[in-house]
């Protein structure tokens, strides 16, 4: 059944207009073919009992009855009336069944033929004879006028071969036939060029290639990272991939609806409407930064529609974040290897200058220094991935003049897979840095970093003798774009946030005016367990 | 469950609505004028029929609507009952076996079963006449003479063929083995026409209806030979029947009322109550009596049955016996 109907365009048009085309014009031919003999049937009877009643009243048929006038005269006129009307013959018979005109093939008049004319008056049709010698009859009475009374003289019998009637309507038919089979050749020339027409506007594609074309390309926009949305000249929807849900977090019937009632944001609505070519412009929507491009369709001048397509730019940006962070290590360990430097040069120049017990004592400051880290460091935090981190914090602070202390009692095994390093990166380095920044201005600069991994969660503790948060702004500086520390920043907070939610923990402040600040991120070993805290 | 409830709802509304509209058409019939439609002139049989009803009936209160007799003339009585197929159940009309026979000839499309019938009222007796010096005594003769020589023998009819006039001389002779299409007629205007050609000599013999040749007769003026009565007729008791002659003829000239198609039955039984009251009046004896009518009152039912065998009769006398004889 499914290969009977995958036929092409062409087949099925042609097959359904050819059927259709059958089955009317077969009917209709039917149809006028019956009503038309009919009609030329009972013409014919109209016309016999007329002329045989036109016959009936002729003077000269009259007079012939009256004053015995020569029935030949009779033969003249009914002949040149049989002619006209295309009679087979038309016959004047008196009461008493003597012939008093003829003309036409006569066959023999039976009085049961006019019987009724005769006696009653009548007029009618008579049907004689079967199949090719059926006859037609009209009869009408001659009432001849003697002046003061009226008499009965006969009957006027006009006969038609229903031969020659059949053959007419045959010929009717056949005419009505042509006709019809010309409009049929006319039906499947017609849907023929229309097959084609249609082929033409599909680019030669069968309707079933159009639909799996169709397809494909959905698939492939739908599995684009890219949102893309496309709507009319009305602001109504007429496309929307998955990406383009999920990021504008829209539901699942967005399609249909106009824009207006689906998405809040003005600024997305004013690029929508803008009908102009919109190129990498960022949007901040709801939560997310987005960068959007537009495109207006154009069909002669008139814009029919437009095509916006957007990305994601804050996972972009927590990249670049990322890396940048990482770029900021290397940079503190080049400063510190400068450092260090710094540091041999004044030890060759105490030995330069003979002043070895210096020397040493430098020396042995520095290496105590470093060993009291590092010891402490690699037995108690396994974690190369928060080692790296750490290490480099260390570095900085050491060159920002910072005391960077690891609390005692830090402990951390290696972190389970699924806390990747960056991550990380984003929370402890934003953390890190932060506490850094707000004791900038302190003489005395502490900060502390703690971290355990006893029970089910890993802790980690960043602690800075800071200022602290004002009042009132608690729940602020985790929002995105809020910054103590000037314009166009205020993200690291909000994407610690976000990270921390990824990995399902929670993130906790506790600040005192003017003594400072701790940072407490709490982040499950074993995430899947932890029901209910997920997104 | 709601639907079935409004379907039964709608039913029972339909149900209401027919029985109150049934019932209202019963009680109020007539609820209006009656109408009585003669379809001819003023001053024919048919025209006389219908006035004398009316007379009847209002004069002796047995119906209290205002009855109107309305005269539609022509196409012998096909252009009243045309009138009466238009109109509702308070409008009936006279008619006769013309209403049969008018199809029959092929004059008209219309046929007696498209009305409803309400009663058959009087009846006219056919009779035969022939010139008091006729040489023919008994119809046997002259029938007898037709069959020798029919063209011969010239007989008066009129106003049409077809007519019962007519009808009634073609079946006699039929039974008396004699071919109609041999039959003489001159065709005549009126009966006042073709007795007028018997008593100056123009034909041999008239037929024609009782009331025409029944003064002339009583007169000595012109002998009639026969009647189509089953019996003698009042008044001119020595005048035989056809049967008394051996020919089996009865043949009425009946006159009747008819009401359009589907009438409802209540209508019809009122008909019929109150034209069996009017045919028992004095009143109405009186009408039969001034216009040597007989009353032959058949009630709607038996009316019914009576048009479809005087069809049949009909039917065999035009249709059938030129193929026989």
């Amino acid at each position: 059944m499914r290969n009977l109907l995958r036929v092409s365009l062409q087949v099925k048009i042609l097959g359904l207009v050819i059927f259709l085309l059958l089955l009317v014009l077969s009917l209709v031919t039917f149809m006028v073919a019956y009503m038309e003999s009919n009609e030329d049937v009972e013409k014919a009877e109209n016309m016999a009992l007329q002329t045989a009643k036109t016959v009936s009243y002729m003077p000269v048929v009259q007079e012939t009855f009256i004053q015995n006038r020569d029935p030949q005269d009779i033969n003249y006129v009914s002949e040149q009336i049989r002619e006209e009307v295309g009679a087979s013959t038309i016959k004047v018979v008196s009461r008493n069944g003597e012939t008093m005109g003829i003309s036409g093939a006569g066959s023999p008049v039976a009085p049961t033929d006019y019987y009724r004319a005769v006696v009653f008056g009548s007029n009618y049709i008579l049907h004689t004879g079967e199949g090719n010698d059926e006859i037609l009859k009209g009869i009408s009475p001659i009432l001849v006028d003697y002046g003061n009374y009226k008499k009965l003289e006969g009957a006027v019998i006009t006969e038609f071969q229903m031969n020659d009637i059949h053959n007419e309507i045959t010929a009717d038919i056949k005419k009505i036939i042509a006709a019809s089979s010309a409009v049929f050749v006319l039906g499947i020339a017609g849907s023929f060029f229309l097959a084609r027409s249609i082929r033409k506007d599909t680019l030669g594609l069968e309707p079933y290639e159009i639909s799996t074309l169709y397809q494909e390309r959905d698939a492939v926009l739908q599995s684009v990272k890219e949102g893309i949305v496309a709507i009319d000249q009305k602001g109504i929807i007429t496309m929307i991939n998955v990406s383009a849900q999920e990021l504008l977090d829209l539901p699942d019937h967005a399609e249909g609806q106009t824009v207006y009632e689906v998405i809040a944001s003005t600024q997305f609505l004013e690029m929508v409407v803008s009908k102009e070519t919109i190129v990498n412009k960022e949007l901040q929507l709801k939560d997310k930064n987005l960068i959007v491009n537009t495109r207006p369709m154009r069909m002669k001048d008139n814009v029919i529609g437009t095509v916006i397509s957007f990305r994601d730019k804050t996972e972009i940006k927590k990249m670049i974040d990322a890396l940048s962070e990482v770029r900021q290590y290397t940079e503190d360990l080049r400063a510190q290897a400068h450092e260090f430097t710094s540091k041999l040069y004044v030890i060759l120049g105490m030995i330069q200058l003979g002043k070895l017990q210096e020397a040493i004592k430098m020396i042995q400051e520095e290496t105590q220094a470093q060993q009291q880290v590092t010891e402490m460091f690699f037995r108690n935090i396994r974690d190369e991935k928060v080692q790296a981190i750490i290490l480099g914090k260390l570095a900085k602070a050491s060159e920002k003049k910072i005391n960077f202390k690891i609390e005692e009692g830090s402990s951390l095994e290696p972190l389970p897979d699924h806390i990747r390093l960056t991550p990380l990166i984003i929370i402890l380095g934003n953390l890190i840095n932060n506490a850094f920044d707000a004791v900038m201005d302190k003489e005395e600069k502490i900060v502390s970093f703690f971290v355990t991994d006893l029970g089910r969660d890993i802790v980690f503790e960043i602690a800075d003798n800071g200022n602290g948060v004002e009042k009132g702004t608690e729940q602020q500086i985790f929002q995105k774009g809020f910054s103590l520390k000037g314009n166009n920043r205020g993200y690291g907070l909000a994407h610690v946030t976000e990270e921390v939610e990824v990995l399902q923990g929670n993130i906790e402040m506790d600040s005192y005016e003017h003594e400072g600040t701790i940072f407490t991120v709490i982040l499950p070993k074993d995430k899947d367990k932890r029901f209910g805290r997920g997104r | 469950m709601r639907k079935f409830g409004m379907i039964a709802i709608l039913f029972l509304l339909l149900f209401m609505t027919a029985c109150s509209s049934g019932a209202s058409s019963s009680d109020e019939y007539p609820s209006k004028n009656l109408e009585i439609v003669a379809p001819a002139s003023p001053g024919g049989g048919w025209d006389l029929t219908a006035r004398s009803v009316e007379n009847v009936l209002s004069g002796q209160s047995l119906v209290e609507e205002n009855i109107n007799v309305v005269n539609k003339p022509g196409g012998g009585g096909e252009v009243g009952w045309k009138y009466l197929e238009s109109k509702d159940s308070h409008s009936l009309a006279i008619n006769s076996s013309l209403v049969l026979t008018n199809n029959l000839l092929g004059q008209s499309e219309m046929t007696y079963e498209g009305f409803t019938p309400i009663a058959t009222l009087a009846t006219e007796w056919q009779s035969l006449a022939v010139p008091p010096d006729s040489e023919y005594e008994s119809s046997k003769e002259l029938l007898e003479a037709i069959k020798e020589d029919p063209a011969s023998i010239k007989i008066g009819v009129g106003p049409g063929l077809g007519n019962d006039d007519h009808l009634s001389l073609v079946q006699a002779a039929s039974e008396f083995g004699i071919d109609p299409s041999q039959l003489n007629f001159l065709v005549y205007e009126g009966g006042g026409d073709v007795v007028t050609a018997l008593l100056g000599g123009h034909v041999d013999a008239v037929t024609t209806s009782l009331s025409e040749v029944k003064d002339q007769y009583l007169a000595d003026k012109l002998n009639i030979l026969a009647v189509s009565s089953d019996k003698p007729v009042e008044g001119i008791e020595d005048v035989p029947t056809w049967t008394d002659q051996g020919i089996d003829l009865v043949f009425p000239h009946w006159r009747g009322i008819m009401g359009p198609p589907d009438m409802t039955e209540e209508e019809i039984a009122y008909w019929d109550e109150k034209l069996s009251e009017m045919v028992e009046t004095e009143e109405w004896q009186e009408v039969l009596e001034n216009n040597d009518w007989e009353g032959f009152y058949k009630n709607s039912e038996e009316t019914k049955a009576f048009m479809d065998e005087q069809h049949n009769l009909y039917k065999t006398l035009i249709e059938d016996s030129g193929l026989i004889k």
